[in-house]
């Protein structure tokens, strides 16, 4: 079979939620020897970037990214034990979470889905997130993006304490913070000292592609 | 700024019936985050119908606002279905389990009883004892979430949303369970002779498609409408959290009498597309106007409202857009008030209305 079209069936194939038919085509990529790094960026992720697509065309809502992105990581179980290994080292990294206190996580996971779609590589701290953890990681992985999101106007201002203590420790600059969530606004992230705010998680993927060129 | 010439619920009952009222009607969204204000903690108040119902009525003496009412919370009949909630001291209530998590269990759900089932019991009784102290002078109900909004708390919100797509049977045999358990809760709210307002921020187009609300949230809204209409011939008030422009209508096709809006929605929109229909409420910012914002920030806000909604035909109630946080200055929701008798007493001055500062 030939490549390319290997490559759109499968991408296809996540856009249309086809759990056996994912696994099915990535299982026939290996048969093939296909490079399995290749599969996933010429395949599953490209599918997963059109899903981001019909979502910001509403033409896709919050259950559709969710059940693409599960069709999805059945491909990536797949073929990512075949990837040959390489450094990343200079990928960009981003670590996510829900800020302590808080665990309502779903805008979370969409930006995660969603920047992971882009190709850049997410730490995920999960939700109810100590502060601290942020800093901890974001230093330990050499993190680009620190990105924050809650739910609750009780817990925003975690937010500001994560900023603060970065400025503390004098390593403010080293971070780009992004922060989102329901109760959050540009008016609120101007006042904590964010980098940016956005009010979706296709905006979010924009912001951070527009601050790395920069 | 004129002095109130009726009572809360003189004015409530002439302005459902269209007659002549002193002011425009102001309900801020309040409850469980104004805890404070009589020094309790969140988690005291969530486990006492006594402080529940004394929160209200200090409130209340304090405002003299539009309706007094007692949240079952989003949570709440879930947490009555099964649910694991987690009471931090001075923070809003979290889910910490759904009651299932597999989409075999739905057929194991059993609707909810309100007179022993979780908290719903001390809601019950909050209200009674409210609505014997201040009733004869402001309406009382009970607030509930729409019967969406619980359903995600009772197998959580991601796998709802999943399960509609893969299972969507399975999904609409939950609903009648979550809708009949509300139903229940509407009948002792019948009983009780009190209102009952829906919460529905998983409704919202911020989460789901209008198809996918016409499906899987409004017939069951509608039925919710149709057991408190049959009961007691009056219908449910509703606030959804987030956008929700796309699916006014079918909110309205489902009977509902009142709409109280998000600030991420423009009140001329909800005016032009509701007004006929329906009582528009809103839409004050929580965040950034009252609890952010000075004196002079929230009657700005509150007359851009009413201004907004100046003149729909089946009146507008002055609101916040959603609950107002926790740590709000009261001297913001006293300027709420304000703002109702400064620009919304009635004849209305317009040339006060309209005019730029």
């Amino acid at each position: 079979m030939n490549k390319e079209k290997l490559f759109g069936e499968i991408s296809e194939a996540v856009v249309d939620m086809e759990d056996e038919l994912v696994e099915e085509l990535c299982n026939k990529s290996l048969e093939l020897s296909i490079p399995a790094d290749e599969t996933i960026s010429k395949g599953l992720v490209n599918g997963m970037d059109k899903v981001g697509q019909l979502y910001e065309e509403q033409e896709y809502f919050l259950p559709e990214v969710l059940t693409c992105s599960d069709t999805l990581n059945i491909g990536l179980d797949i073929l990512k034990p075949h990837i040959k290994a390489e450094a990343t080292d200079n990928s960009i990294k981003v670590v996510i979470g829900v800020v302590e206190g808080d665990t309502h996580d779903i805008g979370k996971n969409l930006v995660k889905i969603m920047t992971e779609s882009a190709g850049i590589e997410v730490y995920d701290l999960g939700r109810d997130v100590p502060l601290n953890n942020f800093i901890l990681v974001a230093e330990e992985v050499g993190a680009d993006f620190i990105c924050m999101s809650t739910l609750m106007t009780t817990t925003m201002m975690g937010m500001k304490t994560v900023i603060d203590t970065l400025k503390e420790k004098n390593i403010r600059d080293k971070y780009k913070v992004m922060i989102g969530g329901g109760p959050i606004s540009q008016r609120f992230a101007d006042e904590i000292g964010a980098d940016a705010y956005t009010a979706d998680a296709n905006e979010a993927v924009k912001r951070m592609k527009s601050m790395i060129a920069n | 700024m004129k002095k109130d010439q009726m009572t809360p619920k003189e004015r409530m009952t002439a302005f459902s019936q269209g007659l002549e009222i002193d002011r425009i009607p102001c309900n801020p969204h309040m409850g469980v985050t104004m805890a404070p204000f009589i020094g309790i903690t969140l988690k005291e108040y969530y486990h006492s119908a006594e402080r529940m119902a004394e929160l209200e009525i200090e409130l209340f003496k304090r405002l003299r606002h539009d309706g007094v009412s007692v949240s079952a919370t989003l949570r709440g009949v879930a947490e009555a279905m099964g649910s694991k909630m987690y009471y931090p001291d001075d923070n809003i209530s979290l889910m910490d389990a759904p009651a299932i998590k597999n989409v075999d269990e739905i057929e194991s759900l059993k609707p909810s009883d309100p007179e022993k089932d979780g908290k719903l019991p001390l809601v019950l009784k909050a209200v009674q004892i409210i609505k014997d102290k201040i009733g004869h002078e402001v309406n009382v109900g009970a607030g509930l979430a729409g019967p969406f909004s619980t359903a995600a708390s009772v197998v959580g919100t991601e796998n709802l949303l999943k399960w509609m797509l893969k299972y969507p049977n399975k999904v609409h045999t939950l609903m009648e369970i979550v809708t009949e358990s509300n139903n229940r809760f509407i009948e002792k709210a019948a009983e009780l002779g009190i209102g009952v307002g829906l919460s529905d921020p998983v409704s919202s187009t911020s989460l789901i498609s209008v198809k996918q609300f016409n499906e899987f949230s409004a017939p069951y809204i509608k039925k919710n409408v149709d057991k408190m209409k049959s009961l007691t011939g009056r219908s449910l008030s509703i606030h959804i959290c987030g956008k929700s422009k796309g699916i006014w209508e079918s909110v309205m096709d489902t009977g509902i009498s009142s709409f109280s809006i998000d600030n991420v929605e423009n009140l001329q929109d909800a005016k032009e597309i509701m007004g006929d229909r329906i009582t528009i409420s809103g839409n004050i910012p929580p965040v950034d106007v009252i609890q952010k914002g000075t004196r002079e920030d929230v009657l700005r806000a509150a007359k851009e409202c009413i201004r907004k909604t100046y003149g729909t035909k089946k009146g507008y109630i002055l609101s916040s857009g959603c609950q107002i946080p926790k740590d709000s200055p009261m001297e913001n929701i006293d300027a709420l008030m304000d703002a109702a008798r400064i620009y919304g007493s009635y004849p209305i001055n317009e040339e006060l209305l309209f005019s730029e500062e």
